[in-house]
């Protein structure tokens, strides 16, 4: 019996002095940001690790494939970006900038001609010619994984070496933007020709951007080098190589920064963040993301159909709550129907707020006073804000059953099956008003995108006639259209995520745009 | 003996194909949709339809079983749907890093636990026995995911001895190995101790203690080996285990091995991996089991006479 006490004590001895050895700070929230901000530690001395010019990045998730039209997948985008040129590029609020495009000229409403940077070449010393953005970019509409943004290209003729025609169904102003998607990464027209029957082509990709594939170990690692024939001196890569490593795990990812194992990981947990603000050795970095949360609700359900209950589930839903339960209150509220870094976007058209007694009076007056029941979907990793949701609705009188299905994927063919009644869904659109809401709330995108089932004739009228090519034109059109939705319903916006990173204190050049550390070429230190 | 291990090697086969037959149709018939990683938002039934027949499976269900079984025949494991990389280029990047992390963490156990076990055995209610066993009860305890950010934030960032992650160097190995072989050293060391226990108390080495042979020889010599039989059997079984429950360690080190990536493509639906992967585990325990036997035949001339007799007794 001794002996046993003896074992105890000694071993919850030890299992605190293991725990108080390696336990952190309690965390505390802080308040969302909206532009990029950097942290760094109270006393800044510096980061830690040789500080070669061989960029290592820590990525939560593996690319899948170079082939840039087999999936369209956030992963594939941090290398792609590297490694292709595209005629238009992203800004931090992924609106479109000249690439490899050096003149634009719009034509009529239907035709644009581009002209390319003469003596551009590919990473195997190959010219890059108006035939092969033809090519790459007929790859990308062809596949159409970029669904609406590319749809409107109808054809691609080359004028010449240089220049290309491009028509379009109608007036498109968003082009620039189309082009600069990721899926129109600028290959060889003969790659891609070989590339259809032998796919195994694309293991060693023939670059156009700034950098080449030195190595790929796959699910571990992508190592660039750069392009020795970037066409831009200017623009050319500031650092020797950048290594991506691929380490599922949030808190090792934030350790290896921390120990100078590597210079700048993405997917920076919320958890860490007080650790991290605590080593003067790294920085945050951070963005309200283009990544929106929001709950859809069947128009078609027999409830739902009903626009007051719609707006009274809108005044009942506390998104200050819900940021917090989810996000530990970092990145902003949205009572709009497009990210804050989209073009059109506006804080609060329809002036919701979280009022439950604004949202019984709205139940009543549709008929619901006694409140009613209905099954909100969503995957695990949403549990918190259901049962959040779960709690506020019963307040109202409305039962909540949460359906808990094992990714967010699986909610679309419950949507197509018409057998889901709303779920937590998250969307990153496109940068663009006239492409992200018409794409989830068209009636044409019923059974696709449009979770909610929504129809609006008015507003497919507005989206119809909404391809202004003046921008202060187009703005007050997407303005009039959030009014109806706001008005209208079909989601509950909830909020948008922050897009975070952690960095080497001495690294420079750290960018962010809303979906991802990005200009990557500049890290230098 | 080489007859006994030619004719395990030859009912390995039947039992590999029905292992990558039960799980080839749990995977079927799994609900889940490889076309929705695929296409994502972008999916609809027609589109679905269209990606199934460029994949090929909707074919019949037997019809893909046997064009899949005859693609492994000739090694060929088929492409990820994800990554379009050959499965086999896939599992010969994954499989070696796991082997290392097994093979380190193995010979950790075996040595730190079977001097533990011998020693306690010969010590039994000692203060060594007590500081052992509460060792051995941390390491069946706590999570092996939990201990293993726990040695990262000490060893990596507070003292800055080790590596947090990959597999680079052998100082990169250590963690790893540790974290996997801590949940194993109780129950090699108990077994080992029990075992040496009874070994112990046997008449012959009473014998051999009163005949005057040094307590070395006696401990290391007689008694060990017929001590080792049952630790032999728990090491093969634990060996199995690792191999599929090497994920965790794989997924906190970032090291990429064959159980953090049968876990993603489980995740994503691609198929073929899981397939290539679970073969390969299944292969891998096979083979560990005949070793085992071998072992046992090794160290007990009985076993050996059973086996080359084809099991039949004497007399």
């Amino acid at each position: 019996m001794k002996s046993l006490k003896r074992n105890v004590c000694f071993l919850l001895v030890l299992m605190a002095i293991l725990s108080l050895t390696a336990c952190t700070a309690k965390t505390e929230t802080t308040a969302g940001v909206d532009k990029p901000v950097t942290e760094s530690g109270t006393a800044a001395t510096g980061g830690v690790g040789d500080h070669d010019q061989n960029i290592v990045m820590a990525l939560q998730y593996d690319m899948g494939s170079f082939d840039t039209n087999v999936r369209w997948a956030n992963e594939d985008f941090p290398v792609y970006f590297l490694i292709y040129a595209r005629l238009f590029e992203y800004d931090e609020n992924t609106s479109a900038i000249p690439g490899l495009a050096e003149e634009v000229n719009v034509i009529s409403d239907t035709e644009t001609q581009i002209k390319i940077h003469q003596g551009a070449k590919f990473s195997d010393g190959s010219e890059i010619t108006s035939k092969d953005v033809a090519a790459s970019v007929m790859y990308a509409v062809e596949s159409g994984l970029a669904g609406e943004m590319l749809d409107q290209i109808q054809k691609i003729d080359c004028i010449d070496d240089y220049t290309l025609s491009i028509k379009t169904a109608s007036a498109y102003p968003q082009l620039k933007l189309a082009l600069a998607d990721p899926l129109t990464s600028i290959v060889p027209a003969s790659f891609l020709e070989e590339a259809k029957t032998n796919p195994d082509l694309w293991s060693n990709p023939i670059c156009s951007g700034r950098y080449t594939v030195m190595e790929r170990v796959v699910g571990s690692s992508v190592t660039l080098v750069p392009n020795e024939y970037w066409y831009d001196e200017a623009t050319a890569a500031q650092n020797d190589s950048i290594t991506f490593k691929i380490v599922p795990e949030a808190s090792t990812r934030t350790i290896m920064v921390q120990t100078g194992e590597a210079d700048i990981c993405d997917g920076f947990s919320a958890a860490d963040i007080e650790s991290a603000k605590a080593d003067p050795n790294v920085a945050i970095h951070s963005i309200a993301s283009a990544r929106y949360f929001y709950i859809f609700m069947n128009c078609q359900d027999e409830v739902f159909s009903n626009k007051l209950v719609r707006q009274a589930l809108n005044y009942a839903v506390d998104r200050d709550a819900a940021l917090m339960v989810q996000e530990e209150g970092r990145g902003q509220v949205m009572y709009d129907y497009v990210a804050p870094c989209c073009m059109g976007y506006v804080e609060n058209p329809g002036n919701y707020s979280y009022n439950p007694e604004k949202a019984k009076e709205l139940l009543a007056e549709a008929g619901y006073a006694d409140g009613f029941s209905f099954d909100l979907t969503c995957d695990a990793s949403f549990g918190s804000l259901a049962a959040l949701i779960q709690g506020e609705l019963a307040e109202i009188g409305v039962t909540v059953n949460v359906v808990t299905v094992e990714q967010m994927v699986d909610i679309i063919p419950l949507v197509a099956q018409d057998q889901c009644d709303a779920a937590v869904v998250a969307w990153s659109g496109p940068p663009d008003d006239a492409l992200s809401t018409p794409c989830c709330l068209a009636e044409a995108a019923i059974g696709a995108n449009n979770f909610a089932r929504y129809t609006n004739a008015e507003l497919e009228k507005l989206w119809a006639n909404s391809y202004l090519q003046d921008d202060a034109a187009r703005v007050n059109a997407y303005h009039e259209w959030e009014n109806i939705l706001c008005d209208d319903c079909p989601w509950i916006p909830l909020y948008v995520n922050e897009q975070r990173s952690l960095a080497n204190a001495d690294l420079k050049n750290v960018e962010m745009c809303c979906i991802m550390p990005y200009n990557l070429y500049k890290l230098t230190y | 003996m080489w007859k006994f291990v030619v004719k395990r090697l030859l009912l390995t086969i039947p039992i590999i194909i029905a292992v990558i037959f039960v799980v080839f149709t749990l995977l079927h018939f799994a609900p889940g949709d490889i076309t929705m990683q695929l296409l994502g938002t972008k999916w609809t039934p027609e589109a679905a339809e269209t990606l199934r027949h460029e994949l090929g499976i909707d074919q019949p269900f037997m019809t893909q079983f046997i064009n899949y079984i005859k693609g492994i025949v000739q090694g060929n494991f088929g492409i990820s749907y994800i990554s379009r990389e050959s499965v086999t280029n896939m599992l010969a990047v994954s499989m070696p890093n796991t082997i290392y992390i097994l093979i380190t963490s193995v010979v950790l156990s075996i040595v730190i636990s079977i001097p533990i076990g011998i020693l306690a055995a010969l010590k039994p209610n000692s203060v060594f026995s007590g500081i052992t066993t509460a060792f051995s009860l941390i390491g069946v305890s706590a999570p092996s995911f939990w201990i293993g950010l726990l040695l990262i934030l000490l060893l990596s960032l507070r003292l800055k001895w080790l590596p947090a992650s990959g597999l680079e160097s052998f100082s990169a190995l250590i963690m790893p190995s540790v974290v996997m072989s801590l949940s194993h050293l109780a129950a090699l060391s108990r077994t080992t101790r029990s075992s040496m226990i009874e070994s112990l108390r046997m008449d012959y080495i009473r014998t051999a203690r009163a005949k005057g042979v040094k307590k070395k020889d006696i401990v290391l010599k007689h008694a060990l080996r017929n001590a080792l039989m049952p630790t032999v059997s728990l090491v093969g079984f634990i060996i199995g285990e690792m191999i599929g429950g090497a994920t965790v360690v794989e997924t906190i080190f970032g090291i990429s091995g064959m159980g953090r990536l049968l876990v993603e493509s489980v995740n994503k639906r691609d198929i073929n991996v899981v397939l290539g992967c679970v073969t390969m585990m299944a292969i891998c325990v096979a083979v560990i089991s005949i070793v085992t036997d071998v072992a046992f035949a090794y160290l007990d001339p009985r076993i050996k006479a059973q086996y080359v007799s084809g099991g039949k007794s004497n007399g």
